[in-house]
């Protein structure tokens, strides 16, 4: 069975090297991976997403709508712009930390109160929210380290061994920040642990 | 043979690397950018920056006649600029193997239109072929060369933007090293006066007849599934066919991966037991169109006109197979704010778009992260049309009685803005003209151009250039520099010659060190006025009722300072 994960956030937030971390480790175990995103204009804090498929053979370099098996969005309401992307099943990794965007800040729009809720009204009930900034800022004095948090949260909801996610980051970050990155996939494992 | 995982532009650059190619030039533009970028990475290939599309083509082309493969990349528009390089050079064929590549952008994710440039293959009698993943990126490249010397021609290798920024995995192989051919002269053939060139139109009719025979038997093409016993076949292609196989794939399906020209017998031959076949491709229906002309004996379907616009999706094809309308699903969601990229904190363009908002002026625009400047909170260009066009259509305005300024980067002048100037400038034209020099390329993610410094590279002064065609008029300001700034922007209304004020500070992506300290908001002077928030920057928000910048975002600029009536920002 072919699976789909889908990473959003604001241009900026770290996400294609997240993407590039969780794709690494699908490419080393030998599936077929296809993993997709548009740069260009929207990477000056605009909305961004990356789309990752793995399985036995990969056509499609985009995801099927519903199709998505996890959502990580590195922001809180980012992920409402995807809605017809998810299912029931749709295991969702929510950074309930809100990036205000200038439509927002201008008071042209308001920020959507509560975006867990709004997922569930819409029934899809597997979401598993943190503020992964003020957890990262409270245990590691900067938020550099949230979307690993987020990726600990995520790594447990996937058959990949601990010793493979140490290769991903090995492979896509800077040595020197390595350990505290694993220190911040270890904080996030702990949240979803058991789940 | 390793194993990598690469996306589409990495593997064409893979491919050309493989293919021996030793010379290859471009102009930045997305989606076609990491191309030029990944070759890099091969000593073996010589790669440069070129100023535009049309300089690119005819630097790579060069190299080809004189007897080495050689690449040119573009992004869809950039084919617009080598045109008149790229028909001519149909004429004259190759002696190294010529490929250039364009990369369309279906969804028009970052261009100005959403042409589909396989018409340009048909119009130049050129052939264009068509990859669907990474792999056939590497391969594709590869047979292209050896088409391309087969039949001396020059080959338009169309990817799009699905293609150039997905990672897929690759199975590489080492190097073909391809001697320089030798340079033998020949002007009947390379040099095209009238008498010559219809001689050698001659040649290109007979030679595109001979790739179409070719074509029925080359590598390009696959039929999947001949004997299924459905009687539905899908002729598809490039990416289309990615999304064909997600529900189709038991269907007999016709892959094209030679788009033009069409290989006849074999659509024949792949229609004999079919009843009907749809004809599966994103933007236009060229594949449709010239499928038509083909003698097929089967029911030919496409898919709906509406599909012509916007990216194709495995949804869309599904509907387009079985004649059904697109299912749309409601969501109890409040409406979303927007996000709109934004111009970056301490970029050096963000205190001209306050002024000329402020300034209600009209502005001519042009093409770079200054088109920002058309959304909020500036909302202060009037026209985006195509690089270069904001010094002409200012000139234009003015003749036509109505006044609006030129804004242009320093990539873009030189790319086709250096034309401009010159024109308007012989031609006696009346005009304000503002050079945003960053001293970058940055909308495309920071490719070097003329106005860089770099040890590899020559710098040039645009200063030196405007003065050198006879412009006296020329100003080169801080472009932080609120006031100065407002000067230049209030004298635009009375101009009466050529005035060009050159703005300078580098994009923060060059920037060594930060432009300030980060700036606070002293709450007991804030009126709330919010002007500070016109400045567009994404470290100031409001919030609670407050304005706050935000200590991690600020790159210390000032710009918000002196826009601020009640002195309330400071260091
Ligand atoms: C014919 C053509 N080629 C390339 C592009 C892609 N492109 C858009 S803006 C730009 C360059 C902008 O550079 P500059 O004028 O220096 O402005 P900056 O982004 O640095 O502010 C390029 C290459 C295009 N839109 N059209």
């Amino acid at each position: 069975m072919n699976k789909n994960i889908m990473l959003a956030g604001v241009g900026g937030q770290g996400i294609i090297t997240a993407s590039k971390i969780i794709s690494t480790i699908l490419f080393l175990k030998d599936f077929d991976v296809k993993k997709s995103e548009i740069h260009g204009l929207s990477q000056r804090g605009g909305s961004v997403t990356s789309q990752i498929r793995y399985g036995k053979k990969i056509y499609s370099p985009v995801v099927p709508l519903k199709g998505v098996d996890f959502m990580i969005s590195l922001e809180s309401m980012e992920v409402l712009r995807y809605l017809e992307n998810f299912s029931k099943n749709t295991v969702f990794i929510l950074n309930d930390f809100k990036f205000l965007p200038i439509t927002v800040t201008a008071g042209n729009f308001e920020y959507p109160k509560n975006t867990k809720d709004i997922l569930t009204k819409n029934g899809f009930k597997r979401v598993f929210s943190i503020d992964a900034h003020d957890l990262s800022l409270n245990k590691f004095g900067n938020i550099k380290f949230a979307n690993s948090i987020l990726l600990g949260m995520f790594s447990n909801f996937i058959e990949i061994d601990i010793m493979d996610w140490k290769i991903g980051f090995e492979k896509n970050i800077k040595s020197k920040f390595i350990e505290k990155n694993l220190l911040a996939f270890e904080e996030g494992r702990k949240i979803t642990e058991g789940k | 043979m390793a194993k990598m995982f690469l996306t589409g532009n990495e593997a064409v650059a893979r491919g050309a690397y493989e293919a021996g190619v030793s010379v290859s030039s471009a102009y930045p533009g997305t989606p076609s950018t990491e191309i030029i970028e990944s070759i890099g990475q091969y000593n073996e290939i010589y790669s440069e920056w070129g100023t535009n599309e049309k300089v690119a083509y005819e630097v790579a082309y060069g190299a080809c006649i004189a007897g080495k493969r050689s690449l040119a990349c573009m992004k869809q528009v950039g084919l617009n600029v080598a045109a008149d390089p790229f028909f001519t050079s149909v004429y004259t064929g190759v002696n190294g193997g010529f490929v250039v590549v364009t990369a369309d952008e279906p969804g028009v994710f970052s261009s100005q239109n959403e042409q589909d440039n396989r018409n340009y293959g048909k119009a130049a009698k050129c052939p264009v072929i068509e990859p669907s993943d990474s792999q056939e990126c590497i391969d594709f490249i590869k047979l292209s060369y050896e088409l391309s010397e087969k039949f001396d021609v020059p080959v338009l290798f169309r990817i799009t933007t699905r293609i150039c920024h997905t990672h897929g995995i690759v199975n590489t192989s080492d190097r073909l090293e391809i001697p320089k051919k030798e340079y033998v002269k020949d002007s009947p053939k390379r040099a095209m006066i009238p008498v010559f060139a219809l001689k050698r139109h001659e040649a290109v009719e007979k030679r595109l007849s001979d790739i179409k025979e070719w074509s029925d038997s080359c590598d390009f093409n696959t039929v999947i599934n001949k004997n299924s016993n459905i009687k539905t076949g899908i002729i598809t292609s490039g990416n289309a066919f990615n999304y064909v196989m997600e529900n189709f794939d038991n269907y007999p399906i016709f892959k094209l991966g030679m788009v033009y020209p069409l290989p006849e017998k074999s659509l024949i031959d792949f229609c004999e037991n079919l009843d009907e076949i749809i004809i599966i491709e994103e933007n236009d229906d060229f594949l449709y169109e010239n499928i038509k002309l083909i003698n097929l004996n089967c029911n030919i379907r496409k898919k709906p006109s509406e599909f012509i616009i916007d990216e194709l999706s495995i949804e869309k094809v599904k509907a387009s197979i079985n004649s059904k309308k697109l299912e749309k699903t409601e969501f109890n969601c409040p409406k979303l704010p927007p996000r709109p990229p934004q111009l970056c904190p301490a970029c050096p363009h963000r205190a001209l778009f306050f002024l000329l908002s402020k300034h209600k002026l009209k502005v001519t625009g042009d093409i770079g992260c200054y088109g920002l400047g058309v959304l909020p909170p500036f909302h202060s260009m009037d026209t985006i049309i195509c690089m270069g066009a904001s010094i002409t259509m200012s000139h234009g305005f003015a003749l036509a009685g109505e006044k609006a300024v030129g804004v242009i980067g320093d990539s873009t002048f030189f790319h086709t803005g250096i034309n401009g100037i010159i024109n308007t400038f012989y031609n006696k034209g009346v005009s304000t003209v503002f050079i945003l020099d960053n001293s970058i390329t940055a909308m495309t993610g920071g490719q070097i151009n003329p106005s860089s410094n770099t040890l590899s590279t020559s710098n040039v002064d645009i200063e030196k250039i405007i003065k050198a065609i006879g412009i006296d008029d020329v100003k080169v300001i801080d472009a932080f520099n609120v006031k100065e700034i407002e000067i230049e922007v209030r004298a635009s209304k009375e101009n009466t010659g050529l005035k060009v004020v050159i703005l300078r500070q580098p994009c923060i992506m060059i920037r060594k060190e930060k432009a300030g300290n980060p700036r606070k908001v002293d709450q007991s002077k804030c009126i709330k006025c919010k002007l500070c928030l016109k400045v567009g920057c994404p470290a100031i928000t409001m919030q609670n009722g407050e304005i706050r910048i935000m200590e991690d975002f600020c790159l210390g600029c000032n710009v918000c300072a002196q826009v601020c009536p009640k002195g309330a920002i400071h260091e």
